[in-house]
């Protein structure tokens, strides 16, 4: 689904796409298009797309063709979602120890759809770091 | 803020406080001891220098006396050209400030200059602006620059001092040697020694001696005496402070830090990422 979702294809237009959101959360994928983990992520987004298109707005930025980020935002995993409000990057606890990103793949639209939403609330408060209404670490599979 | 008024009254009781003195006379009252205290304390009660100073972007410049008395309040903002307001509001029409930046009316240079409040970087132009640079203000880059030109001074003088220290040790060592051994080998043996002993007992004080100088120093220059800029060579700073840091991941904390510290490390803006980029090119 992935072209479906707007793509940025350089440093600049992230930059700018970023900056010129004023009252939305941006939502930034961070991978390959032909990445098994990144189609699902996509679709994922893309069927909540026009749900939030209120409070929240999706990019895809490929890692490959935008290296400019890899290193600072260490994105190493083959799929990455990353959100900013008003030029911020905002920050969740999602209980993996990792409160900068989402860096697995989320098939289910609502538990996405929460989380967005939650990040909304909490960065127009000026929050920098929400956290994220489901817990998402493994200590309860084992 | 004053004092609340039952401590107020009690120190004044103990006589740590005179009569019809505000607080900030006793902080101040630590450090007049000598001139270079009084020179970064003025310094630090105002920063950015002379206000109608048009040197003060300058960062090689700081504000003496002259400065006040000669530029007194510059420009004042309702005396700026049109055409200078003209083109300001313009450029910020088509660029506007993002969140957390600030209009500074400088009236020094008569220019405006943009500041961010979160970062304390200053821009000339709107930070969004293609050709902006962020950077440190100059003020803060002068006081680095007369910061290290002090210290180059100090070593020099001191270099200087140990110089003459020896040369004058030389002369007194000397000085008893030249008289021709006497004829029994005994005393002499004897004289050696105690010349040697002597020499070194000097030699070990005048390593504390400056090692204590060099603590007064530090007292006078406000280092912290564990600091190791108070007693070695290196300059002030933090641990950081001379490594290459350029390309880390995250700005301003410490990257070794692990647990909640790791997790409550935000991302810079990509903006952020892209200058620093640039400059890593450079």
């Amino acid at each position: 689904m992935s072209y479906m979702l707007p793509h940025l294809h350089n440093g600049w237009q992230v930059d700018q796409a970023i900056l010129s959101e004023e009252d939305r959360v941006l939502v930034v994928r961070f991978g390959h298009d032909w990445d098994p983990s990144c189609m699902k992520m996509d679709e994922c987004l893309f069927k909540i797309a026009e749900k939030v298109k209120n409070f929240a707005v999706m990019y895809l930025v490929d890692t490959t063709e935008v290296p400019d980020f890899n290193k600072m935002y260490e994105l190493y995993d083959p799929c990455t979602v990353m959100f900013f409000f008003r030029n911020k990057h905002i920050m969740i606890d999602l209980g993996t120890g990792n409160n900068n990103k989402i860096n697995w793949t989320m098939d289910d639209p609502q538990e996405m759809i929460d989380i967005i939403e939650t990040i909304y609330r909490g960065a127009r408060k000026g929050r920098g770091l929400v956290i994220s209404p489901k817990d998402y670490s493994t200590k309860y599979k084992y | 803020m004053p004092l609340p008024a039952a401590l107020l009254a009690r120190l004044k009781r103990r006589g740590i406080l005179q009569e019809g003195e505000e607080e900030e006379v006793i902080a101040e009252s630590y450090d007049d001891d000598s001139k270079t205290t009084s020179t970064i304390r003025k310094q630090a009660s105002n920063a950015s220098g002379a206000p109608g100073c048009p040197n003060k972007w300058n960062p090689f410049h700081s504000c003496v006396e002259f400065c006040y008395d000669y530029w007194r309040e510059g420009t004042p903002e309702n005396r700026l050209p049109v055409e200078y307001n003209r083109r300001r509001l313009r450029m910020l029409k088509k660029y506007p400030l993002p969140n957390g930046w600030k209009e500074v009316y400088d009236p020094g240079v008569a220019r405006h200059y943009y500041w961010s409040t979160e970062t304390d970087e200053v821009s000339w132009l709107s930070p969004v602006h293609p050709k902006a640079i962020i950077g440190e203000a100059a003020p803060k880059l002068g006081r680095t620059v007369f910061e290290k030109i002090e210290y180059q001074k100090e070593i020099a003088l001191a270099k200087i001092a140990q110089q003459e220290a020896a040369f004058l040790a030389g002369k007194r060592r000397r000085k008893p040697k030249s008289p021709s051994p006497s004829p029994s080998p005994e005393p002499q043996a004897s004289d050696s020694d105690s010349s040697d002993g002597g020499g070194k007992g000097k030699d070990a004080e005048e390593i504390e001696l400056s090692n204590f100088d060099k603590l007064k120093r530090a007292k006078r220059r406000g280092i912290d005496p564990m600091d190791p800029a108070a007693y070695g060579d290196c300059t002030t700073g933090k641990w950081s402070s001379g490594l290459d840091g350029r390309g880390e991941a995250k700005t301003g904390v410490d990257s070794t830090a692990s647990g909640p510290l790791f997790q409550s490390r935000p991302y810079p803006a990509p903006g952020a990422i892209l200058r620093k980029n640039a400059e890593m090119k450079k």
